[in-house]
């Protein structure tokens, strides 16, 4: 992985009075790539945004894009482009003099200026709109207009600071992909940061999960997503079950009462772990399948009771327990809708399909 | 829901009514003098007797032999000095307030502020007359300068500061990130937003110094005349209706300098006059 013409940043520390805020981060972004920072609110990913911009000074450490040290380089001069959460729009210039700010400080000519001014506001779907004042926007649309006053610029990198917190939510999944898309047009480095587990994975090349200050796991969304480093990175990243239970000679595994030999992945996974003895699974609740429980119990299969069936349109959350310990299910809802009815406190077998040994 | 949020509007200007009606006799006892001088200044009779009667004689009186526009222009200059003091000083200060001043020191700016702004000017006049003799100054158009000036910063600083304060410090970030340096900065993006306020700040200084007898009179050396003092000369004396016409030129003056800054669009800067007051 080079990351020469990218970002790099090494060692990073950073506190805020006698509270460390960051302990030695150290990333490695790649030229065009796109990355995410997830983190709960403290984790320190705007801080580390706020470095990397200029606007806050690190304790220790260095920082480097395409190259050059810029770890005390004033933030004018980096030539990083930065779309702040409140998108930070100059209240008293029009959309076209937002955008047209950083070209004219770089001394820009004004035919050339309003060339690039337009070229952008095509880019991010706004033409047309120049002459309005911010204020005469919609969230969205202000959005891409502190979107186009980042790109327009021809920046080595592009910040994104919770870019997409402040929209709602049916605005935000449509800014979510014409992001991609400008993105992936552009081909411009991206650093975000987010505390959404859906954006980061929807967006990024490669996630980077913070906490307290420390980069906890960092991988390609899919991957981390499947084998989280550790019980934080498994519950940020997403809904997740946990499921304590022995591990026995033959790949079986008991809960409570019952033992069963699983099928597929999990055997594979508990055969590659190699540990016999109490383990807690943990599970996504993707990674389950359930199924009415009348009859006798497959071999691959656990016997628990329906606590409940909720709605939610594509997809039916299943909660049922399985000897004492609460489990939620992701179902298609034509699935559960077809092998239904489905009454609180009737039988089920639920299948595992695949799981992480923690 | 509907059926009562219509009705709620009617029963709260229900309530207001009683507060309606003294606010309604406030503005009265505002008026109703201005309104008097104003007839005043235009009748013929020197001890303000009815029957009305048209002239312009105590106009043309005000601009010939009235010895009022000496002190009238000599408060002009003055207040318009110190207005535009108070506002640059004042700015400066409310930056370094908002943006580099430590919890202890901003505190104790604010509290020597509020308390030039709360503390009676009798007592204020009183112990700068007692400071500028002991500092040798004495008692000189510069001590009055200064008075005024101690005076009027307090407006200035509170009004740009909390206008400062509103301010969204990524704009700030944004504008270096696009390439402009700290000064650029301030110029570009902080003054265009601030100055409404700054010129709001700049109006009432100068209004507070052009009225501010008490300062005026404990520092004026002798043989200088503010308007306020000459005023409280001639009311001692007995005054003829020239003063009536000056008074009527100056509420004019005011009236047409505020509607000039609300076509301006100054309208939410705190201006008085402004919808904020």
């Amino acid at each position: 992985m080079s990351a020469d013409n990218g970002l790099l940043i090494a060692g990073i520390h950073k506190s805020f009075g006698a509270v460390p805020v960051l302990r030695d981060v150290t990333l490695a972004v790649p030229s065009g790539e796109f990355h995410t920072l997830l983190g709960p609110s403290g984790s320190g990913k705007t801080t580390l945004l706020r470095i990397v911009a200029g606007f806050t000074p690190a304790d220790a450490g260095q920082v480097t894009l395409a190259g050059a040290d810029i770890t005390d380089t004033l933030p004018e001069h980096r030539n990083i482009g930065v779309v702040f959460q409140n998108y930070a729009l100059f209240p008293h210039m029009t959309v076209s003099e937002n955008i047209a700010f950083g070209l004219r400080m770089r001394g820009i000519a004004r035919p050339e200026r309003a060339e690039r001014v337009e070229a952008v506001l095509r880019l991010v779907r706004m033409t047309g709109l120049g002459h309005r004042r911010p204020a005469n926007l919609s969230g969205g649309q202000q959005q891409r207009v502190a979107l186009a006053r980042a790109l327009v610029i021809k920046p080595q990198l592009l910040l994104l600071d919770e870019p997409l917190s402040a929209l709602d939510r049916k605005v935000r999944q449509e800014v979510r992909e014409e992001l991609k898309r400008i993105q992936a047009e552009t081909g411009v480095t991206t650093v975000m940061v987010t505390h959404d587990q859906e954006e980061a994975l929807f967006l990024a090349d490669r996630v980077l999960v913070l906490e307290a200050g420390a980069v906890r796991q960092a991988g390609a969304p899919a991957e981390i997503y499947r084998n989280p480093a550790d019980a934080f990175v498994a519950g940020f990243l997403g809904a997740i079950n946990r499921l304590d239970a022995v591990v026995e000679e033959g790949g079986r595994i008991r809960v409570g009462k019952q033992t069963m030999t699983p099928a597929g992945e999990l055997a594979s996974v508990l055969a590659g772990a190699g540990r016999l003895g109490p383990v807690a699974l943990a599970v996504r609740p993707e990674q389950m399948t359930v199924t009415p429980g009348y009859g006798q119990r497959p071999a691959d299969a656990l016997g628990g009771w329906l606590i409940a069936a909720e709605f939610g349109g594509p997809v039916v959350t299943v909660r049922v327990e399985v000897e004492g310990q609460a489990l939620a299910i992701l179902c298609l809802s034509p699935d559960i809708l077809a092998s239904g009815p489905w009454t609180p406190g009737m039988p089920v077998w639920v299948r595992i399909r695949e799981a992480r040994l923690l | 829901m509907r059926k009562a949020s219509r009705r709620r509007p009617l029963r709260e200007a229900e309530a207001i009514s009683p507060a309606m009606m003294v606010l309604g006799l406030s503005l009265v006892i505002l008026f109703v003098p201005l309104v008097i001088i104003i007839l005043l200044s235009f009748n013929t009779s020197p001890y303000g007797t009815l029957p009305f009667q048209g002239t312009l004689k105590w106009y043309a009186a005000l601009f010939t032999d009235s010895g009022l526009l000496g002190p009238t222009w000599l408060s002009l200059q003055l207040s318009c000095l110190v207005a535009v003091s108070a506002a640059v000083l004042g700015t400066l200060a409310a930056i370094w307030l908002d943006r580099r001043a430590s919890r202890i020191w901003g505190t104790l700016f604010r509290v020597a502020l509020l308390s030039a702004i709360t503390v009676p000017w009798l007592i204020l006049g009183l112990a700068m007359l007692l400071v500028m003799n002991a500092i040798g100054i004495g008692r000189s158009l510069f001590a009055i300068y200064l008075g005024l000036l101690a005076t009027t910063l307090p407006y200035v600083v509170f009004i740009v500061a909390a206008r400062l304060h509103t301010l969204d410090p990524d704009l700030d970030h944004a504008a270096r990130s696009l390439g402009a340096g700290a000064i650029t900065t301030f110029l570009r993006i902080s003054v265009p937003l601030i100055i409404p306020s700054i010129l709001s700040g700049t109006l009432i200084s100068f209004m507070v110094s052009f009225n501010n007898f008490l300062i005026q009179y404990f520092l004026a050396p002798f043989g200088v005349q503010t308007l306020p003092l000459k005023i409280y000369t001639l009311i001692r004396v007995g005054y003829l209706p020239d003063l009536n016409a000056l008074g009527t030129l100056i509420v004019g003056v005011t009236c047409i300098v505020i509607a000039v800054l609300h076509r301006l669009g100054l309208r939410h800067a705190g201006l008085p006059g402004g919808s904020t007051l």
